[in-house]
């Protein structure tokens, strides 16, 4: 019998999903400003955390550069915000386009390795563009860009704390929608042959390769996204909020929550910002409780707090059903998904 | 060209600190396949169990300073081998069948040995006894201290001693073997994890090695020291060929040349670029690096 | 001989052309200097002692390893040294000597994704459910099940792959293969472990394989259903080739009997 990584759907984690919903949304109209700042950075380690999901849990590669990613995009959309005064919305496509740019450029020589020697790699690739924007003129050295516009829509200006919350929220579904339909679909698919077994993905006509790189530049476009949003959120970027600390946090949030979970992400993100909030005086034993946690997780508990098949990549149980009646097979066998 | 060659000795210095952690990584790699991420924190731990012995010989004026180097040398490898050793038990054996799982659990234990050593020992930089200054002979303009010249001359001795243990002794051919095949050499009866165990111990106390004079050398350690180094270290491992214990050596070097030359005609802000940079090509060109075997697929 | 035979052969339209295929590794010599050809929709297999070369003949033709010399050509075109995913667009797929089913997905899963070749649906299909996506995917899931039907396991399409017998199994990865719409099936021992039932089971599916109009080879090393199926034989010993014909011819021919006898039974 499969394991009940279903329990997604017991009365417990029901009543968990349903506090989270009514959390997020009640947060902008009861909390006051700082409740709703950490909010939203519970919804930029949300998208930070789908989009590495997409690497590490779908495609099942280790990246430890992912905040590269996220360079990329706030500083694309910092630089052409303050320096050539252009709108939010029209630096986003251009944030999107160089991130999947540099995924297509770091990623074609890279994901052909090993997946240790990948590992490595993407680090390096993080630590490079993380020196270059502390030593490059253009992108404001060490103390970065600063002064970046606020988004409008219209003549609306988005500035205040709720309506940066109501924006990130926006971005946050759209990409938690993305890949909940990655999951489910002959991508998804491909990436789970690729994982379980990839000569016989290759048997089944899939280069691997290929799909490795679509994978990583489509999590290099979520980073990208989010880097976009951190931008205007924060209204000043500098090279310490992307270093290789920054990349472990989020694969500590698709760890913690359990990879390749949507739900587990979610909640990953939440206790990843809430915890060392909440536990202000502990900030000098963070990292160290990162590290110990990675190594227990990994011992005692590798699938993370909330596994479930929400997200996973998995078959549709009604759909076989429809499918198996179509063509004159009896579908009463249960269903086996959770 | 006299920059260049200055450039040079000070890069087989520093060449000779990322051939003795290189060996670390090498060989743990060529036994399990595993890039152990902490490795260049175990060093940063050599660095700071030395700095403690200093420290205790200090309060017992014990002042002799090859005396307390000596000790303090003997006793951060034994204790830091000993730490390899554990930390194999406890985050590696246990997952050794999951590859995604020991990578991140080493990722763990790297981040547990430096912020544990930023909670025990200090925020900030910590300084080494002054022992032994830049005095030394020259040739020409060039300048080599007596300390580079110790440096240089005991990482060769050691390697040279870790060469012998493993290709002229029974347990070296156990490791050996534990390289090549893990289940054929269970069946000749090694002890498996006591081979292995063995491998974490030796490269660690050689990491010690490396930290311990890297104290003495810049004077200054600091809980991240681990890090950097460790990856370049990394990259001389694939440069020379990894699995390949002359091949560490010889990435050592190179790479410790290669760096002090770029540090010394282009800017040295740049100067970890170059190890990426090489760690990238390699990889890319020539994943062997300069002396590993060519690994055939069989399906 | 037999390179008189491979070159008629493509002469006469052969499917499948192997030239002096030669394979090293390092000092060992695997393959040395293989040549045969395979006719449209006839049943070859390709048998021999342990170690004879066989799987790295496969392996050479379906794209997983690069061949030291020699040339393999399909349906006219060359294919040497073609990526294995390649290969399967062309139009030839293969099973495992090893089973290599993805054990953890469900039976369906595994025949859907054998269906990846022939469709379509790239990153954006694939982020927004487009309609193609949605037209691909029910035809999939329809294919999928026909299938399953053609090696009659649609009434475990809902299991996971590893709780299927040991003999569904295979024929689960054969369905897989089958998925992809080859015109050449390659077999890589299919009835090793199988018991009597299961055999003759395979040896009805194989028939029925060919009967739809895809040729099939086969290494096996079970005799009688090499003897009960095969249209041609090819004996490998050594990676050198000793002898081709009907399997009457291979039966009596003394370098065959001795290949085999001069050394411990098979597996």
């Amino acid at each position: 019998m499969k394991v009940p990584t279903g329990h997604s759907y017991s009365p417990y984690w029901v009543a968990l999903t349903v506090a989270v919903v009514l959390v997020a949304i009640g947060l902008p109209f009861f909390g006051d400003a700082y409740l709703i700042d950490v909010g939203t950075l519970v919804l930029i380690y949300v998208m930070l955390g789908l989009g590495l999901n997409v690497v590490v849990g779908y495609a099942g590669l280790l990246d430890l550069g992912y905040a590269a990613f996220f360079a990329i995009g706030a500083y694309v959309t910092a630089l052409l915000m303050v320096r050539y005064h252009l709108g939010f919305w029209v630096t986003l496509p251009v944030a999107a386009f160089t991130t999947a740019l540099s995924g297509v450029i770091i990623g074609t020589p890279t994901l052909r390795m090993r997946s240790d020697y990948l590992a490595i790699v993407t680090l390096g690739f993080g630590e490079i563009v993380r020196i270059a924007a502390t030593n490059l003129t253009f992108t404001g050295g060490p103390e970065g860009v600063y002064g970046i516009p606020h988004p409008t829509i219209g003549s609306l200006v988005l500035r205040s704390p709720r309506a940066m919350y109501f924006l990130g929220m926006a971005f946050a579904l759209l990409v938690l929608a993305g890949s909940y339909n990655l999951a489910r679909s002959r991508l998804g698919r491909a990436w789970l042959a690729i994982r379980e077994d990839e000569a016989a993905a290759q048997a089944a006509g899939i280069y691997p390769v290929y799909f490795k790189l679509m994978a990583y530049v489509l999590g290099a476009v979520f980073a990208g996204a989010a880097g976009s949003f951190f931008a205007v959120k924060l209204t000043a970027i500098n090279p310490s909020s992307f270093t290789f600390i920054q990349s472990v946090t989020i694969l500590m949030v698709i760890i913690l929550g359990g990879m390749g979970s949507l739900p587990g992400v979610i909640l990953g993100a939440a206790v990843i910002v809430i915890l060392p909030e909440a536990l202000r005086a502990f900030d000098q034993v963070r990292m160290l409780a990162f590290g110990i946690g990675l190594i227990v997780l990994m011992l005692l508990r590798p699938q993370g707090l909330w596994p479930s098949r929400i997200g996973q990549i998995e078959r549709r149980a009604v759909a076989t059903s429809e499918a198996s009646a179509a063509a004159g097979v009896s579908s009463d066998t249960p269903s086996t998904t959770g | 060209m006299e920059i260049a060659l200055q450039q040079m000795v000070n890069g087989l210095t520093v060449g000779a600190f990322y051939a003795l952690i290189a060996l670390g990584y090498t060989m743990v790699y060529g036994i399990i396949r595993l890039i152990n991420f902490a490795h260049g924190d175990i060093y940063a731990v050599g660095a700071f169990f030395g700095l403690s012995v200093y420290g205790l010989l200090a309060f017992l004026h014990i002042e002799n300073p090859v005396l307390t180097t000596l000790l303090a040398l003997v006793v951060s490898m034994g204790c830091t081998g000993l730490l390899g050793v554990l930390l194999y038990r406890v985050a590696y054996r246990p997952l050794l069948h999951a590859r995604l799982s020991i990578l991140i659990s080493a990722i763990g234990v790297s981040l547990t040995l430096e912020y544990g050593l930023f909670l025990i020992y200090s925020p900030s930089f910590l300084v080494y006894p002054h022992l032994f200054g830049r005095a030394g002979p020259s040739l020409g303009s060039i300048q080599i201290s007596w300390l580079q010249a110790v440096i240089f001359v005991s990482s060769i001795v050691l390697m040279t001693a870790l060469y012998l243990l493993v290709h002229r002794t029974k347990i070296g051919m156990a490791m050996r073997a534990l390289a090549i095949n893990q289940d054929a050499a269970r069946l000749m009866g090694i002890d498996v994890n006591r081979v292995i165990g063995l491998t974490f111990f030796l490269g660690s106390t050689l990491a010690a090695f490396a930290g311990v004079l890297t104290g003495l050398y810049y004077s200054q350690i600091s809980f991240l020291m681990g890090f950097l180094v460790g990856l370049k270290a990394f990259t001389a491992a694939v440069l020379g060929g990894i699995g390949n214990i002359p091949g560490a050596v010889l990435g050592g070097f190179l790479l410790g040349i290669l760096e002090g030359l770029a540090a010394g005609y282009f800017s040295s802000r740049w100067k970890d670029v170059v190890a990426f940079g090489i760690l990238i090509i390699i990889l890319v060109v020539r994943p062997r690096g300069l002396l590993g075997e060519r690994v055939v697929e069989r399906m | 001989m037999s390179l008189a035979s491979a070159r008629s052969a493509v002469q006469t339209g052969a499917i499948l052309g192997v030239e002096h295929l030669t394979v090293r590794f390092g000092g060992l010599i695997a393959v040395s200097d293989v040549s045969f050809a395979v006719r449209p929709r006839e049943i070859l297999s390709i048998i021999g002692p342990n170690g004879a070369g066989k799987t790295t003949v496969f392996n050479c033709i379906t794209g997983f390893l690069r061949p030291t010399a020699g040339r393999i050509t399909f349906e006219g075109t060359d294919i040497t040294g073609f990526r294995p995913d390649l290969v399967v667009k062309r139009g030839i797929a293969r099973t495992f000597q090893m089973i290599r089913l993805f054990s953890d997905l469900g039976v369906d899963e595994n025949v859907m994704i054998g269906l990846h070749a022939r469709t379509h649906a790239g990153a954006l299909d694939s982020l927004l459910h487009t309609p193609l996506h949605r037209r691909e995917e029910a035809w999939a899931l329809g294919e999928t099940y026909r299938w399953l039907a053609f090696v009659d396991l649609e009434a475990h399409a809902h299991q996971r792959a590893q709780e299927l017998a040991y003999g569904n199994q295979r024929r689960l990865e054969i369905a897989r293969a089958l998925a992809t719409a080859p015109r050449l099936l390659i077999l890589d021992e299919p009835a090793s472990g199988m018991n009597p039932a299961e055999k003759a089971g395979l040896v009805q599916l194989v028939s029925r394989i060919r009967e739809s109009g895809i040729t099939v080879l086969l290494i096996e090393h079970d005799m009688s259903v090499v003897m009960g199926i095969s249209d041609r034989i090819i004996v490998l010993d050594h990676g050198v080739q000793i002898a081709e014909g009907v399997p009457e011819e291979i039966q009596r021919n003394p370098r065959v009997i001795e290949a085999y006898l001069g050394r411990e039974d098979g597996e």
